[in-house]
């Protein structure tokens, strides 16, 4: 580790330790406290989750000097972190989406799911740019850089033409929550296979990434999804109906697309991807 | 003194459906003693009676719009405190919030007696001296705060529970304030503004920032959170200055 790998790993390090510290104890400040067993138990859980899933891939699926060594593994959990809660800033910023505000200060569970698939889809976004060898962390940024610059502007696109952080953040539309997290989880998913792959050099990872093009028509189903919603509560002249079946059906269905587009276009170049089970196991145990 | 959970629910209880926007900030912590408060409720003239129609914002400085909420209550209005700014050490403390605090705990069985319906139309209580003083001052408890659309119901919401007509109760219409009226504007509720004497149709002007995604990102940032929720947190003293300019114990 050079002088440089050291000082991110000491910022990331700090940056990450103290941003799950903040995330536990707003969760844990949260009064009266007997209530909101829901956002407390799934935000409580999120953190772990990420760490499940950015672990798996540093020792499975990571650069070869990557995966076997245990500073280099700490570094990237640390950067990950980092990563991700410095995406929901900028969730924030771009979303108008806020965990602190929207989820855990105004107890809105629309923003609680949209949240958890913010969450959700940052971590596998940058589990993605960390699949595949590499030079260093920079290869890692970059690309997981081009999945999440593609992922906030497909987001903001979705909003133009459907309102729909209004909607889950002012109008607490929980159905629109469920269908906006699970869109967000399953574009997460298509763009972190778009950032995965073996580092060539900058021009060519562009080239790679456009594998993930599905994440366009993933986005215009995700709208005229939305557009159906939105004309159908205003003609029944309400906006909080009973569509939690049908929510959670076309978020299970995003989900399956982009599970699909990701084994439509599988990664070829690591051996290591002919083993996933037995690498599985090696994390768990 | 009742404990502050009980309090809490007097003012946002579990059955009532403006309960969800009720802020618990200013009843966490408990004031020392409120034997010697005396609330002025007024008689409230410039309303006759409860228009189911019609949801009222008071946003009035200190205890006066805890006052004048409970004097709405007594028509069978709902009142919701909407106060973000936490109680800090009281010299240092930018927005003076303590005698709101003590309005509230002794507002509590005042409240009681109402027996409001559960359905009945809001009052959203504000301070507004939320936003006065000047920002973050080293050595001061900075707990200014501002009021955002995610703050309080839809439009459609409340055209759903049948309300066309929303009067603010206030010496004038603040900025932050204005965000959310204009979008109650848009969807076709009529606003009206009260001075205390006489209500008046308004039209509330568009604000800067109008629904652009960034402006409470923008806003937020000139504040300071509570980690436990709210606003207000003490801004460092400057313990150096040097020729590059001010040195803080940590991050302001």
């Amino acid at each position: 580790m050079d002088g440089f790998e050291f000082l991110i790993f000491i910022f990331s390090g700090y940056y990450s330790l103290n941003s799950i510290f903040r995330w536990y104890r707003r969760l844990g400040s949260m009064w009266p406290s007997g209530q909101y067993k829901t956002l407390k138990l799934t935000f409580g859980f999120l953190p772990a989750v990420s760490y499940a899933m950015i672990l798996y891939t540093l020792k499975v699926l990571a650069s070869f000097d990557v995966v076997g060594a245990f500073i280099y593994i700490l570094f990237y959990i640390f950067l990950g972190f980092a990563w991700i809660f410095a995406g929901l800033y900028l969730v924030f910023m771009s979303f108008d989406l806020s965990w602190i505000d929207d989820a855990v200060e105004n107890k809105n569970k629309a923003a609680m799911f949209a949240v958890t698939g913010a969450f959700l889809g940052l971590t596998i976004i940058y589990s993605g740019a960390n699949v595949g060898d590499g030079p260093g962390w920079w290869c890692v940024l970059f690309a997981g850089g081009l999945g999440l610059i593609a992922w906030i502007l497909l987001g903001i696109l979705m909003n133009k033409f459907t309102g729909i952080f209004e909607r889950i953040s002012v109008e607490r539309d929980i159905y629109c929550g469920i269908r906006f997290g699970c869109y967000l989880l399953a574009s997460g998913i298509i763009l972190g296979r778009a950032s995965a792959g073996d580092w060539t050099s900058f021009s060519v990872t562009i080239v790679e990434f456009l594998v993930g093009w599905p994440v366009l028509p993933l986005t215009v189903l995700a709208i005229f999804i939305e557009r159906f919603y939105i004309n159908s509560a205003k003609s029944r002249e309400r906006i909080n109906n009973n569509y939690l079946l049908s929510s959670i059906y076309w978020g299970i269905i995003y989900v399956i697309i982009a599970v699909l587009c990701v084994m439509m276009f599988p990664l070829v170049e690591n051996p290591a991807y002919d083993n996933l089970p037995v690498g599985l196991s090696e994390v768990v145990l | 003194m009742r404990s502050n959970l009980e309090t809490y629910k007097i003012w946002a209880p579990d059955d009532a459906i403006w309960t969800q926007w009720a802020k618990p900030v200013l009843f966490i912590r408990q004031p020392d003693s409120i034997n010697k408060v005396e609330l002025n409720i007024p008689e409230i003239k410039w309303i006759q009676s409860l228009e189911r129609n019609t949801m009222i914002i008071v946003d009035l400085p200190r205890h006066s719009g805890v006052e004048e909420s409970l004097g709405l209550a007594r028509l069978g209005y709902r009142p919701v405190p909407l106060y973000n700014g936490v109680d800090g050490p009281s010299l240092s403390t930018i927005v003076k919030v303590h005698d709101i605090v003590k309005a509230l705990y002794k507002g509590a069985d005042e409240l009681v007696s109402c027996n409001i319906r559960a359905d009945a139309p809001p009052v959203f209580m504000l301070d507004s001296n939320r936003m006065s003083g000047s920002g973050k001052q080293p050595g001061k408890y900075d707990n200014r705060w501002c009021v955002f659309p995610q703050d309080m119901p839809s439009a459609s919401f409340i055209i759903n529970q049948g309300i066309n007509r929303i009067i603010v109760r206030s010496e004038s219409i603040q900025n932050d304030l204005s965000h959310i009226l204009c979008r109650y504007q848009k969807e076709g509720v009529d606003i009206y503004h009260c001075n205390g004497q006489t209500v008046r149709k308004i039209h509330v002007t568009q604000p800067s920032d109008f629904k652009s995604l960034s402006y409470r990102f923008r806003a937020i940032f000139g504040l300071t959170r509570n980690a436990t929720g709210g606003f207000g947190s003490k801004i460092p003293e400057a313990t150096q200055s040097s020729s590059s300019g001010v040195r803080y114990y940590g991050f302001g």
